[in-house]
């Protein structure tokens, strides 16, 4: 068993085989050996270290795959039921929970969290992308007329 | 017992997709955007409606009490507050929360994580798309590391990159002069073209009506050898002639030439034919160089291993390696029982195929032969070479491997169902044509038929395949163009012709020599030359064919 | 009006753990983590291995920059632009490499190869991450690679005794791969002509 010292001051104690999802652990537990004292994990509040140990838990027998397959389509698109309800939060969780994955290098979790993100972006139109990340639109008329057009003319132009 | 933390976590509140509808008669302040600041500071006629002076200034004083809290302090204060409010006012409160909870992701998130997420959209418009959001996410998404993965996942790989992964956070002034936006928007470009059609140069005049039995060509010259002794060298960008090499005296079988890189820019050529002579050409300036003699027969192929050693095979049973710099002839290599009909070199050494159903493998420098391949009971008619592998295709349909160390055959390849004329070898992927118009794609690694494509109803006359595509062109008079690894055919690649003699294509080139009819006299034909260019910027079709989708439409109309 | 309920802290002694109690902020993050790192180093220089290990991951614990999204979206999103940032990003790369140093004692050769790259990555012109990787390179097969990084490293240091001594290293290795290459073709090709011929 690990103990994991949270951000603020909260303890979680999780199985060895769980707390070695994540890689930044689990190499210091195969550089230094286990020991009795928490790991401070000083970048992920108690609240996210939950979420994340919850989807640990949860994939505990994963194989860990070495190599990813850029070229594979499903893996680009698909996540699966149980990710899917998982990341169904509020956008800064989400975000906490893939930037804490990116922490502590669990990457299959970062990348369901990125996927997740992207597929907020696709098929959207810009004005939808803005709205659902509440950014402001900040082009001059000028740009809008010629540089964004000519870009999203030869994008748009990218057939599948 | 409900905590605190049940009553006021985020997680309660869901964003809404779309913006809260105007609650609060503000029409003069909605901006294009979603983000909705109804800042009361900022209206104070209207402010004067609803709230008396004393009011306001006591607001303003609460205003800066707040700001002096704790964070404890703050969400004590806020939780008392909002304790006081009815239903109506907490659905205002969550109105107002929701777009703020939103986060611009790709400002916020350190930028390797906005890429990684980035690189997971594979489709180009949807980056389009997103590089019209804000001036941020535009020079993010000219980024070079997001045309880079989009690369990367359309297989257009650069070839001498040395950008390694550790450059992924500099700024692209930092790297090379090289964009990977362009180099994107250029390769797509030239598949695009690929698969609907480049521009086409065609060639009537120049090559009279005779057979073409050769063609070669690099990024300025074509040059095709003729039946009617002569060979003919076209500009590869115009078709126009540049020059004619005259001096065989019987039709030019085989020829090849080298040079006309960067750091080599002369082009030596070497062509064979029925007068037994074998020429070399300076062939930029169009100068014969030396004349080989010594083939008492028919020069029926050859190849160059480079610019100083050339090996021909001819029907008088011997292959011979020349000096193509001094001219001189180095050996004689005699075996053959029967015209050499094919040979292939890979550094030392060279492999024939003969009409004598035997190959042989032997060493240019001694011109001793190495290995006799013995197996076929057919005239063997096209081979293939790549140092370690020797692949021979016969009349008897089969197609065999063999070991070119230890001279044993590896496997057969049964399947064509006659003459095996054309074969090309590529790493572990074997292209064959036959007669019976067939191409089969091998898999070396099992020796098994990967695909089995019945191209042509008259015999394959020639092919050629890369990691992409494969075209092939026949007796029938078609060229095809097919997707090598699913083996289904992309496009027909010319208009109909009475034969098909040569074809060549490199990444963004295509030549297909062809005889045409005649349009005054169906019987008689016309040797025509086909130049397809792939790299000509934006398609000037797919622009008029392009349809941008309405909410795109209507997005640029706000715009202006 | 609805009672009072102050929220329970879970385990926490201090007074009230609301849901976002400060958080360390980036130059107490750096000070801790250097504070580590220095730690390690001397541990190491005394060779105590594991001691130096132990700091080495805890300051990467404290240094690994992803702050959480408040201190993303409060400070400045550019790493280049705060000085803070590039000093964690510095220190961090040191303890990737002195760690990578310390596996190679070990014999560690993937993890080496690991750190020195995410040393690298910190710091592209570390030349010991850069002599290391190469080591690790040699011992683990990936002679192409490790040519590379030594050719490299050759070019800028024509005379260090270290790096020829690894080219000649790499050269041993060169040779006994392709005589194992060619015993096996040979063994192969041995088999096969024993077989009938199909």
């Amino acid at each position: 068993m690990v103990q994991l010292l949270s951000s603020d001051n909260e303890t979680f104690t999780v199985d060895k085989q769980v707390a070695e999802r994540s890689i930044l652990i689990k190499n210091m537990l195969e550089d230094v050996g286990e020991s009795d004292a928490p790991i401070p994990l000083p970048n992920v509040t108690a609240k996210i270290l939950k979420k994340v140990i919850d989807w640990c838990e949860h994939h505990r027998g994963d194989p860990v795959s070495q190599q990813e397959e850029i070229n594979d389509r499903k893996r680009l698109t698909e996540i699966d039921e149980w990710d899917q309800k998982f990341m169904e939060v509020d956008q800064e969780t989400l975000f906490e929970i893939i930037l804490a994955a990116n922490y502590l290098d669990i990457k299959p979790l970062l990348d369901i969290g990125c996927k997740t993100v992207a597929n907020m972006i696709k098929g959207k139109s810009p004005e939808e992308i803005r709205r659902t990340f509440n950014i402001v639109n900040d082009f001059t008329p000028e740009v809008r007329q010629f540089g964004i057009i000519s870009h999203c003319y030869f994008l748009a132009m990218l057939s599948t | 017992m409900s905590t605190f933390m049940d009553l006021c976590t985020p997680e309660d509140i869901s964003p809404p997709a779309t913006p809260p509808n105007t609650y609060f008669a503000r029409p003069s302040q909605r901006q294009r955007s979603s983000y909705i600041d109804p800042s009361f500071g900022d209206n104070p006629t209207q402010l004067a409606t609803v709230l008396d002076d004393q009011q306001l200034d006591y607001i303003r004083k609460v205003k800066t009490i707040f700001q002096q809290l704790t964070t404890e302090q703050k969400q004590f204060f806020l939780y008392e507050i909002i304790n006081c409010c009815d239903n109506q006012q907490l659905t205002f409160v969550s109105d107002i929360i929701a777009p703020k909870l939103k986060i611009d992701f790709l400002k916020e998130l350190p930028i390797e994580i906005s890429l990684h997420i980035l690189s997971f959209i594979e489709d180009p418009r949807t980056l389009g798309r997103a590089a019209s959001v804000s001036t941020f996410w535009n020079s993010l998404l000219k980024d070079e590391t997001t045309w880079k993965s989009l690369c990367l996942k359309h297989q257009y790989r650069r070839r001498n990159s040395s950008i390694s992964g550790v450059a992924l956070l500099g700024p692209p002034a930092r790297r090379l002069n090289f964009s990977y936006r362009e180099y994107f928007k250029r390769k797509y470009n030239i598949e695009a073209a690929w698969a609907q059609g480049g521009k086409v140069t065609t060639c009537f005049d120049s090559l009279d009506s005779g057979l073409v039995t050769s063609l070669q060509f690099d990024d300025e010259m074509i040059v095709v050898g003729c039946d009617n002794h002569k060979i003919e060298v076209f500009n590869t960008t115009t078709g126009n002639s540049i020059h004619t090499l005259e001096g065989h005296e019987g039709g030019v079988w085989a020829l090849q030439f080298k040079g006309g890189e960067i750091h080599d820019p002369e082009r030596l050529l070497v062509s064979g034919g029925c007068d037994r002579d074998v020429r070399v050409w300076d062939l930029n300036k169009g100068q014969l160089k030396h004349v080989l003699r010594g083939h008492t027969s028919t020069v029926r192929c050859l190849k160059m291993r480079d610019k100083r050693i050339a090996v021909t095979g001819s029907r008088d049973t011997t292959l011979r390696v020349w000096d193509l710099q001094h001219g001189t002839m180095r050996h004689v290599l005699l075996g053959h029982q029967a015209s050499v009909r094919c040979l292939d070199i890979h550094d030392n050494l060279v492999v024939s195929g003969s009409y004598d159903s035997t190959a042989r493998v032997w060493d240019i420098n001694t011109g001793r032969c190495l290995h006799v391949l013995t197996g076929h009971y057919s005239q063997i008619y096209a081979i293939a070479f790549d140092g370690s592998r020797v692949i021979t295709g016969s009349l008897d349909s089969n197609i065999r491997v063999w070991s070119a160390e230890t001279g044993q055959c590896l496997a057969t390849l049964h399947g064509h169902t006659s003459l095996v004329g054309q074969l090309q070898l590529s790493a572990s992927t074997l292209v064959s044509g036959g007669s019976d118009g067939c191409l089969r794609v091998w898999d070396l690694d099992n020796y098994e038929c990967v695909h089995q494509i019945s191209a042509h109803d008259n015999s394959v006359t020639c092919l050629q395949f890369d990691d992409k595509r494969m075209m092939s062109g026949g007796n029938d008079g078609r060229v095809k163009l097919w997707d090598v690894k699913t083996g289904r055919l992309i496009r027909y690649f010319t208009m109909p012709a009475k034969t098909i003699w040569r074809l060549q294509f490199t990444d963004t080139r295509a030549v297909v020599v062809m005889q045409r009819r005649r349009n005054n006299s169906p019987e008689e034909g016309r040797t025509v030359m086909e130049i397809h260019n792939f790299d000509i910027g934006d398609v000037p079709e797919m622009l008029a064919n392009n349809v941008i989708e309405a909410d795109e439409d209507a997005e640029m109309q706000n715009m202006s | 009006m609805r009672s009072l309920v102050w929220p329970v802290c879970r385990g926490a002694p201090a007074a009230y753990c609301a849901y976002n109690k400060q958080l360390m902020d980036l130059q107490a993050k750096l000070d801790k983590g250097t504070e580590l790192k220095n730690t390690g180093n001397k541990a190491f220089t005394s060779n105590d291995v594991k001691g130096a290990l132990t700091n080495y991951h805890q300051a990467i614990f404290y240094l690994k920059g992803t702050e959480n999204i408040q201190q993303a979206m409060g400070g400045v999103s550019n790493e280049q632009e705060d000085p803070v940032k590039s000093q964690m990003k510095q220190v961090l790369g040191t303890c990737y490499s002195n760690m990578a140093a310390c596996l190679l004692k070990e014999e560690k050769w993937p993890r080496v190869i690991d750190y020195c790259k995410k040393a690298l990555e910190a710091d592209p012109k570390n030349k010991k991450a850069h002599f290391r990787i190469a080591q690790a390179y040699i011992r683990t097969g990936k002679l192409d690679l490790a040519r590379e990084e030594l050719q490299d490293l050759l070019r800028s240091d024509p005379d260090d005794a270290g790096v020829k001594r690894e080219l000649t290293l790499l050269k041993e290795k060169d040779k006994i791969e392709t005589s194992k290459e060619k015993k096996i073709y040979k063994n192969m090709f041995e088999r096969m002509a024993k077989q009938p011929d199909n």
